[in-house]
């Protein structure tokens, strides 16, 4: 009897050591969505890669913790909370919609983790000094591009049309301060919801612009838009802000995308080392070109597992953020810096679809 | 203007049409069996899908419209072998088809995700665009108005002139009576239950190339469908279609001068005072 106790006593510890040994680190997106199996898929890759290499602590791989937030602030925050109680992971990784980030980011701030908000562009994220934004904010991208615009497109008449939410009416604020009269219609279509978008095609051809700027984050969305945009004899050119251009939704528009123009502050075609390991592990395990937010998912798993790493514990969450705001850290768009917690590199590319591809322009 | 009210009311009816089928299977299922049948739209998506795998495989989109219904057809067999039939024999069981029929929605929705991913899809339907004064219609808008036309005129031919359909409006109107006449209710409210069902799978099959296929696709759509159903009077099968084709118009024209959200709400609040004075819809018989 004592010797099974002993035994069966042995085989828990076993167990709790082999458990121990992995680093956990919860992940939350919207995974039933396309942009959110986007995010997870980069996620899970990273951590392949870093494992493969050895894990992030002397003998720990990463394990992922993977919930579903259902774009739904009530579910980010119960997921994050159980995170937080049940897994005990030191960090959450993912979020892509605003009101979602700021619900974690509060959980987070409550329970002392430490939160990489890999997609969304909310600017509160990193009002708490162990959470970092990886996306560039809206005004940023707006800065930027508007930039661009000024330069290289000089639109006389403007069209801006974008989802029904802040970032689409931040986009369309920080457009009207760049162009002033020359934006001559501002449209706004339902998130998700809106299926048809033939009212919308007509008021914009009605306006006549020489330029139509768009912004959406479901690519089904995004497709529709710019076929339905065809569809009316909209012949403007189109640009789309940072992040919408993607495999997916060159599917969806089909031809309707030819010509359509971005910049971003990464593309699968970037030449350096680690971008072309990402992108041949990805087409290997993935049977695809990742997108945009493939690559966040990537980039905020890859440059954790590297920030771990430096820090040397799993367990001090306050320890890895200063580590990850005081380094220089690799990721695939080049050396990566978090001056005031948002990830910022040098270089932005100019993106247009060609041909059904997405190659980079001038 | 005219030009723009003229193209909007196109754009609306073509939408309108669309809502007009996915309503009208609601619509049926109430009228003959008084249940609601919250896994519409996932038939709907399924019909979508369809087509989509279909085009795959290399089919024409017009051959892959009556796969669409057939398809639509097998979905509304699973739904009732195991969501409406074996409730229906209780005495008590109606309200709770509600529910039922919502899992085996969810039940779908999630093979569909687990097995196919929640990427969408572009549905490459009839190609080309007739334009006449100014006025623009895609081949595809037009080929939803007048396939679901000639499915309307064909449905109310099956209703009028079919024993079918005699035995259909019977049970609609009395379950008792039906039953006391000598028609086998059972049978005769699982036909219209697949009816619904294979209507719903053209209407995915329609509306797709128009609105992309998507995994949530389901969910878009009935809560539009929802609305149009109770604005017209659950069970009514004309005021479905007329209000289907109200709500696309009014849309289409509140959205020349407001915010499409707004316009939304609009249609929204109509529901709303439907409900408030005149409860059993616009074409309801008072109840």
């Amino acid at each position: 009897m004592r010797m099974l106790i002993t035994a069966a006593l042995a085989g828990l510890l076993a167990a709790g050591t082999a458990a121990a040994q992995e680093v956990k680190v919860g992940v939350l997106y919207p995974i039933k969505t396309m942009l959110g199996q986007q995010g997870r898929n980069g996620a899970e890759l990273a951590a392949e890669m870093i494992n493969a290499n050895g894990g992030v602590l002397p003998g720990r791989p990463l394990k992922l913790v993977v919930y579903d937030d259902n774009y739904q602030p009530a579910d980010g925050v119960a997921a994050a909370r159980k995170l937080l109680s049940e897994d005990k992971v030191p960090v959450i990784v993912g979020s892509i919609n605003t009101a979602v980030s700021l619900g974690i980011t509060q959980v987070a701030q409550q329970g002392g983790a430490m939160f990489l908000a890999a997609v969304t562009k909310a600017p509160q994220v990193t009002d708490y000094d162990r959470a970092f934004r990886f996306n560039p904010l809206v005004a940023t991208d707006g800065e930027v591009f508007n930039q661009y615009l000024k330069d290289k497109v000089k639109p006389q008449r403007l069209a801006v049309v974008v989802e029904n939410g802040d970032y689409g009416r931040s986009i369309i604020a920080n457009m009207k301060a760049a162009f002033g009269n020359a934006v001559v219609a501002t449209e706004l279509y339902e998130i998700l919801k809106q299926t048809d978008f033939s009212t919308l095609a007509s008021r914009v051809k009605t306006a006549n612009p020489d330029v139509v700027c768009m912004a959406f984050s479901a690519p089904e969305q995004g497709g529709n838009l710019l076929r339905t945009l065809a569809e009316a004899g909209v012949n403007a050119k189109r640009c789309i802000l940072p992040g919408s251009v993607t495999p997916a939704l060159i599917q969806v528009a089909g031809p309707a995308a030819e010509g359509a123009f971005t910049l971003d502050i990464w593309a699968p075609t970037m030449s350096t080392e680690t971008n072309r390991k990402f992108v041949a592990a990805y087409q290997a395990k993935y049977k695809a070109a990742p997108g945009k937010v493939d690559f966040l998912g990537f980039e905020s798993m890859w440059v954790l597992g590297q920030a771990i790493r430096a820090a040397g514990t799993a367990t001090d969450p306050g320890r890895i953020a200063t580590t990850l705001r005081q380094g220089t850290w690799d990721s695939p768009r080049g050396p990566l810096k978090f001056p005031g917690n948002q990830a910022t590199s040098e270089k932005w590319v100019a993106l247009a679809v060609k041909d059904g591809r997405i190659v980079v322009s001038d | 203007m005219t030009e723009a009210l003229l193209q909007q009311l196109l754009n609306g009816l073509s939408i309108g049409f669309g809502y007009a089928l996915i309503a009208l299977g609601l619509t049926l299922a109430f009228g003959v069996l008084h249940i609601i049948n919250f896994g519409h739209g996932e038939v709907v998506m399924l019909g979508a899908l369809t087509v989509v795998m279909a085009g795959k495989l290399g089919l024409p989109y017009l051959a892959a419209v009556p796969l669409a219904m057939l398809v639509g057809l097998l979905v509304g067999w699973v739904f009732d072998a195991l969501a409406v039939s074996p409730l229906l024999r209780r005495p008590e069981g109606r309200t709770d088809i509600l529910l039922t029929t919502f899992a085996v929605g969810v039940l779908f929705n999630q093979a569909v995700l687990s097995v196919w991913g929640p990427a969408p899809a572009r549905v490459d339907g009839l190609q080309g665009r007739l334009e006449i004064a100014g006025v623009g219609l895609t081949s595809q808008r037009l080929f939803v108005i007048v396939a679901s036309i000639a499915a309307l005129a064909a449905l109310d031919l099956l209703a009028r002139r079919t024993r079918f359909g005699v035995e259909m409006r019977a049970l609609a109107q009395s379950e008792h009576a039906a039953r006391v006449v000598g028609i086998a209710v059972r049978s005769v409210g699982t036909r219209a239950f697949l009816l619904a069902a294979a209507v719903a799978g053209l209407g995915g099959a329609l509306l797709a190339p128009i609105t992309s296929y998507s995994p949530m696709l389901g969910q878009a759509v009935l809560i539009k469908a929802f609305v149009i159903v109770v604005l017209g009077g659950l069970g009514s099968a004309v005021g479905a279609v007329t209000c289907a084709l109200a709500v696309g118009v009014i849309e289409a024209m509140l959205g020349l001068v407001m915010e499409e959200g707004l316009a939304a709400a609009c249609v929204y609040s109509l529901m709303l005072l439907v409900l408030l004075v005149r409860p059993q819809g616009l074409a309801g018989a008072p109840r």
